[in-house]
């Protein structure tokens, strides 16, 4: 029967380093198959819709601008998704996949958590038509 | 070391102001320990001194039913107390700011007021953990009091004396008592972490049972007060122990280092033990801490005898 | 939730409550201690903080989204959550998964087991006092979250699952990395045995507390290592294997004494198998695709699967009437059936300073736990009604109270149509 069980341990972290990561003031990458923010190509997407028909948080959505030339924009609210690569499984023409960037994020306003990606006449004039809808 | 005057060595050094930035570095060092030897990183420097600052600036929040005077003033006479027991313990390597004939006797009672009025903050709140709290504290006090004191006497049986100063300058000219009685500074050092309320004796204080104690009820100004008591009531044990089992009044580094070892070996009995439940605690005390202070007063007795 | 029966004298004994907001307790939930001094004399609890609907909720999704919203029932057994609702789903359409998909489920149940044990093993050391374990295992235990972020994406809520099998895959490298982490942590788990079985204050703490017969336990229902700890030969992975223990069987740990040092042990020791089932089956993960193709619409009728979540067993029911998303799920988890043991045997008798150990002891995860409804008649003439009757009797009553003849003005119709 030992009287300390853990008294090696704990003088022996003495002289090792604390477990401690120091975050803000060192930096720490995430690993490369975290699940970040997407990454969506409109050349290759067709409009198909299947990514937002599992999305668990129904957060996100494909614009069509122009169903014919395949002008589309993908946009989603990273506060609401849960990061589950659904939509990145279910699409078959690979338009979206997730990287490991964003996984910090903080905005001063709630505008800024909606992403669009797209051509930037397309979300500008998204932006616009949404700014002059009647607010609900 | 020469006396300082009196007003000068009661209010600011080596008593009064410099005590409680002192006790807050203890404190520090002693949360730093713990939590090195728990492989993490632990508190800044100023950490203890931005809490006490805090605490001491926020609002008091009496609840309903409580005895108002009551409750406001037993912070401050706990730290009343605490800091007229400093009044004759030598710090530091200076000799103390006061002594009069029995003065040991005086800062130890003072010292058990101060947890009786632990006690009493608690059971004047109404609340139910408090009231749990403090028949812990109180009943932890009946424990370990008995061999503390005895741990403490024994010094002072040596050297026939109930002054601390004769007893400081008594254990400056012979041998360190910790050779001499060695069972007793076990006693001390084991009986100073029962009056501290530290791990593994912290069952007053159980964060996981009874919320946060005695002290329960208590925010702002007044708990800012209890914590300063029972932070300058670690430094007073230290220097008290240091100066009777580890040599008296030696120069202010020495003195330092010995109460700095003393204090990790606190930390390292608070961080790897578990807590110990009431009753297992009081049978801790009344067996093993009872028969090995008398074992030590009976060794005294013959030695002296012979 | 079960209602203890008032008593008349229980006015005169103190009562101390503990929760919905206490430091001891992670998760809300209400528990009355009545004590006499130190002793406590009865126990009563009451759950249901953490309730959000989740049954309700999957009636109006698609069943891929419904396997994300059953994942997110528990942060700690989610994998568990997800892999008995997706079984029951594939069940009913018929399919069958690949075997590598089936090993990839088992050995990330398998991860999920370590970490949640490691977790425990660290709430409970905190429980009682002792914080150097605390802080000592839950280090050992981000190197477990390490390897989930770094090869399934996420420290909690992974979602491996996908309708039809799995979505990443165990490549060579990550094997290698498993296999140099686990040796790590089997060192530290043999440290954490040692303490437990050794230490001579941690044991005044667990030895004979909290002690629980084989008789009492199987009785009150008790499931998973709480129930494995006294004694009872009861592991789903054991006697109804499914996913990858049906191909690669594991074994069940046992220990007899049935007081909360046993639990300790049996835990640690699960952890060990764990490690040794992992590192056995990388080797032989049977190659092949990780999924196959899952139909929108599943066809009518009843499935209902067990898993053995961290904490005992888990029971999923699922009803499909035949269109894209679920009819009726009904979860029923560990946690629930092992409230009974402490709330009616266990706390009388112990002391007050001991609760909070051995309300850890069986592992509570009271976010899983609010789903049940459980009517208990004192009479011998009381009757268990359903929502309609019930619905049908307060609108004839009231209609009576206000004076008019329910089948004239057409309530029944206004039924119908809804």
């Amino acid at each position: 029967m030992k009287l300390i069980g853990m008294i090696q341990d704990v003088l022996s972290s003495m002289f090792k380093k604390t477990a401690t990561i120091s975050y803000p003031l060192k930096p720490s990458p995430p690993p490369e198959r975290y699940h970040g923010r997407l990454d969506y190509n409109a050349a290759k997407c067709t409009g198909c819709m299947m990514c937002t028909r599992d999305c668990p948080a129904e957060t996100i959505q494909i614009k069509v601008i122009d169903r014919k030339t395949k002008q589309f924009v993908m946009t989603y609210n990273i506060g609401e998704c849960v990061y589950c690569k659904q939509c990145v499984f279910n699409c078959k023409f690979d338009a979206l996949h997730m990287t490991n960037l964003m996984w910090e994020s903080a905005s001063d306003s709630k505008e800024g958590f909606q992403l669009y990606f797209g051509k930037k006449e397309h979300i500008d004039s998204l932006l616009k038509q949404k700014n002059e809808e009647p607010t609900a | 070391m020469t006396a300082l005057h009196p007003l000068f060595a009661l209010f600011i050094f080596p008593a009064g102001l410099f005590l409680i930035l002192i006790s807050f570095f203890f404190e520090w060092l002693d949360r730093k320990l713990i939590a090195r030897f728990q492989n993490r990183q632990g508190p800044r420097f100023l950490q203890p001194f931005a809490d006490i600052f805090k605490l001491l600036a926020k609002e008091e929040i009496v609840p309903i039913g409580v005895h108002r005077t009551l409750f406001k003033a037993l912070p401050i006479f706990a730290f009343a107390c605490v800091m007229t027991a400093s009044l004759y313990v030598p710090f530091f390597g200076f000799k103390a700011a006061w002594h009069i004939r029995g003065d040991l006797i005086i800062a130890m009672y003072l010292l058990s007021a101060m947890t009786v009025c632990l006690g009493m903050a608690g059971t004047n709140s109404i609340n139910r953990f408090a009231v749990v709290g403090a028949t812990r504290t109180l009943t932890q006090l009946f424990a370990y009091e008995g061999p503390f004191m005895l741990a403490l006497l024994m010094p002072a049986l040596v050297a026939q004396s109930w002054t601390i100063s004769s007893i400081a300058d008594y254990a400056s000219n012979h041998t360190w008592m910790i050779v001499t009685q060695p069972i007793g500074f076990i006693v001390a050092i084991i009986g100073l972490i029962g009056k501290l309320e530290l791990p593994p004796f912290d069952a007053p204080e159980a964060e996981q049972e009874i919320v946060s104690g005695a002290l329960s009820e208590y925010s702002g100004r007044g708990f800012g007060l209890f914590k300063i008591a029972k932070n300058v009531e670690l430094v007073i044990g230290l220097a008290l122990i240091t100066v009777f089992y580890l040599g008296g009044i030696v120069n202010p580094l020495l003195f330092s280092i010995k109460m700095v070892v003393l204090l990790c070996v606190i930390a390292l009995m608070q961080s790897t033990l578990t807590r110990l439940r009431i009753d297992q605690t009081v049978g801790l005390w009344w067996q093993a801490g009872a028969i090995l202070s008398l074992a030590q007063l009976l060794i005294i007795i013959l030695v002296r005898v012979r | 939730m079960t209602d203890n029966l008032i008593d008349s004298n229980k006015s005169q004994k103190y009562i101390v409550p503990i929760g919905p907001q206490h430091p001891a307790l992670k998760e809300p939930g209400h528990f009355e201690f009545t004590v006499e001094g130190e002793i406590v004399v009865d126990a009563s609890i009451r759950l249901g903080y953490v309730h959000r609907g989740v049954e309700k909720a999957a009636e109006s999704r698609t069943w891929t989204q419904v396997l994300y919203l059953v994942e997110r029932v528990c942060g700690i057994c989610s994998h568990a959550h997800g892999t008995a609702f997706i079984q029951n789903a594939e069940a009913l359409a018929g399919i069958e998964i690949p075997p590598r998909a089936k090993v990839i489920r088992a050995i990330a149940g398998e991860i999920e087991r370590l970490h949640s044990h490691l977790l425990w093993l660290g709430v409970a050391a905190h429980e009682g006092g002792f914080d150097a374990m605390f802080m000592y295992s839950w280090r050992d235990r981000e190197i477990v979250m390490d390897i989930l972020e770094n090869f399934f994406g996420n420290r909690v809520n992974y979602s491996v699952n996908i309708p039809g099998g799995v979505k990443e895959d165990i490549t060579p490298e990550f094997a290698e990395q498993l296999r140099i982490k686990l040796d790590f942590l089997e060192k530290r788990l043999k440290h954490y045995l040692d303490v437990v079985n050794d230490d001579v204050t941690f044991r005044a703490r667990t030895v004979n507390i909290g002690t629980l017969g084989k008789e009492e336990m199987t009785r009150l229902g008790a499931t998973g290592p709480t129930a494995r700890s006294a004694g009872i030969t009861r592991d789903i992975r054991v006697d109804r294997p499914y996913s990858g223990f049906d191909i690669y069987p594991i074994n069940m740990i046992l220990d007899d004494h049935g007081d909360l040092n046993a639990r300790f042990v049996v835990r640690l020791k699960e952890c060990f198998e764990s490690i040794r089932y992992i590192r056995d089956v990388l080797e032989k993960i049977p190659e092949g695709e990780l999924s196959v193709k899952f139909p929108r619409k599943i066809p009518a009728g009843e499935s209902m699967s067990s898993v053995e979540a961290p904490r005992g067993e888990l029971f999923y029911f699922v009803r499909s009437n035949g269109t894209e998303n679920p009819d009726r799920v009904k979860v029923r988890t560990a946690s629930l059936c092992n409230w009974g043991t402490i709330v009616s045997a266990v706390a009388k008798g112990h002391k007050l300073a001991d609760m909070p150990m051995i309300l850890a002891g069986i592992d509570p995860c009271f976010s899983c736990n609010d789903r049940m409804v459980n009517i208990v008649g004192k009479e011998k003439n009381a009757q268990l009604w359903t929502w309609e009757q019930l619905r049908k009797y307060g609108i004839n009553y009231h209609a009576m109270q206000e004076g008019f003849n329910v089948s004239d003005c057409g309530i029944e119709q206004l039924r119908e149509e809804k």
